[in-house]
């Protein structure tokens, strides 16, 4: 299923298709955005961007990073199973990467409704701001990206190895891939720098 | 697995214990944050086998979002 690489490296493989990766770093620049004005604007009020940061829970968004790049571990697996030929594997282990996705949302739900209990809102401040500006834009892409891996699970229940479309399994793996890479970077940015 | 291992140590000892240097257990944390992403770039995206075009604009896209962040950051 893999294409041959060839001895330059200049073909080599897309994994997906060039749609989703037009999209994919489209959004990765997108978010470069968000973290440089966050970065900027910190600058510009760094005790009190300091002090609202220990208001957030490291742990809760500690775990979070766990979960997602636990999930995106468990999508490499399952994309491997696939090209390993041991496709029953595949929809268990993208089930397995779906579950911590749901995991991440229920972490950040009941962190978003604590704040609020208590009277923290985007706009309590700056630092709040873009807290639940970037962490909601970034859970959103969460979101669709469970919708992508439950489509995918779907596709491999409905396909045989023979009809599957690996295209669309890659540029799905793809994509959440990035939503893991993107909290990577967040998480650091909004809970722990100092 | 390990570099997420040393994130978590990184992240929730070290922020918490600096009363001095702060900037420089920030820088680490940041620049192991990077790292981890390319990691995911080129392993788990498997952008290490991909067109060089492609692995080109991801490799630019971690060195110019590293440098930027860090950059401002150590203009604060």
């Amino acid at each position: 299923m893999k294409t041959q690489q060839n001895s330059s490296s200049v073909q080599g493989h897309l994994p997906g298709e060039v749609g989703v990766w037009v999209f994919i770093l489209g959004d990765m620049v997108v978010f470069s955005l968000f973290f440089v004005t966050f970065i900027y604007y910190r600058a510009q009020n760094v005790e009190l961007f300091t002090t609202s940061q220990e208001m957030l829970d490291q742990n809760r968004g500690a775990l979070n990073t766990l979960l997602l790049l636990a999930s995106s571990w468990f999508v490499v697996l399952g994309v491997r199973s696939l090209y390993q030929r041991l496709a029953d594997m595949a929809p268990k282990l993208f089930g397995v990467a779906f579950f911590c996705g749901v995991g991440f949302v229920l972490v950040k739900f009941f962190e978003f409704r604590e704040k609020i209990s208590h009277g923290i809102t985007p706009t309590t401040n700056d630092f709040f701001m873009y807290y639940f500006i970037f962490s909601g834009i970034h859970l959103l892409h969460v979101f669709i990206g469970i919708g992508v891996l439950a489509f995918m699970i779907l596709h491999l229940r409905k396909h045989g190895t023979s009809t599957l479309n690996m295209v669309l399994i890659e540029g799905g793996a793809s994509y959440w891939h990035m939503v893991d890479l993107l909290w990577i970077v967040l998480f650091p940015l909004l809970y722990l720098i100092k | 697995m390990l570099a997420t291992g040393l994130s978590w140590w990184l992240g929730t000892h070290q922020s918490g214990s600096a009363t001095t240097g702060h900037s420089s257990a920030t820088i680490i944390m940041m620049l192991v944050a990077f790292f981890k992403v390319r990691l995911v770039i080129m392993y788990f995206m498997e952008i290490r086998d991909a067109p060089l075009p492609l692995k080109l604009a991801c490799e630019g896209w971690v060195a110019v979002t590293c440098g930027a962040v860090l950059g401002f950051y150590l203009l604060s």
